[in-house]
């Protein structure tokens, strides 16, 4: 991994369409902006790892027939 | 209950299951929810709704990126569906919805995506029910 020591309002350059700025650092916060072309996609890495595991638990709520008398409960608030 | 089922294609699978791309989607006729059923594994599947009824400002935050725009095979007429998966839970009043990564789908195209938000500003797990949901909240109320 390449390493490299940036001050505050100072860039790095990745080919010649994507910047990083450093904006603040307050303790252990670092905030950083992105200048990139729209199709590139930036994600908090964590981010996709808590919508996988969002999805699979509102998957496992959903499993077998104990959640049809929650669902039909459901259908009756929502159907008004 | 008259079931009308939609194959939706997921070319990149739904975070958590990502190996499964076919899915069937099944909007009930009298209510806002619908179900989405793994075409290879019916014992995976949510429970979906349109958020609109309950967060009326919410559609005007979702903005597609490149990639979505791709997948969806959007066109300049596109007309696209945004669903929310709900977490059920015994107690209703603790229903959550999923508003960080909505369900999109063109539904001409039959290709589906789930879109996550890069905003901070909607939850994974929202309270569907919660009081300052603004418009319907009476309807919400109702029971």
């Amino acid at each position: 991994m390449l390493v490299l020591s940036r001050k505050v309002n100072e860039r790095i350059k990745i080919n010649d369409d994507i910047e990083i700025v450093v904006v603040s650092v307050a303790g252990d916060v670092v905030r950083i902006g992105i200048e990139a072309p729209k199709d590139v996609k930036i994600l908090r890495s964590e981010v996709y790892e808590e919508i996988s595991r969002q999805n699979r638990e509102a998957a496992e709520q959903n499993k077998g027939g104990l959640n049809l008398k929650t669902l039909n409960e459901l259908r009756t608030k929502m159907n008004v | 209950m008259e079931q009308k089922v939609i194959k939706i294609n997921f070319p990149l699978g739904i975070p958590g299951f990502e190996s499964y791309k076919d899915w069937d989607f099944i909007p009930e006729q009298d209510t806002p929810l619908a179900q989405l059923v793994c075409a290879d594994n019916e014992y995976i599947g949510f429970v979906l709704t349109r958020p609109e009824n309950y967060f009326p400002v919410y559609l005007k935050d979702i903005e597609l990126d490149v990639e979505a725009r791709k997948v969806l095979e959007v066109k300049e007429n596109t007309k696209l569906e945004v669903w929310g998966i709900l977490c059920l839970a015994d107690d209703l009043k603790q229903t959550t919805i999923n508003l960080k990564a909505p369900i999109i789908f063109n539904l001409e195209t039959q290709k589906g995506y789930q879109l996550i938000l890069n905003e901070d500003k909607y939850s994974s797990r929202e309270l569907l029910f919660a009081q300052q949901n603004q418009a319907t909240a009476e309807e919400g109320g109702k029971e």
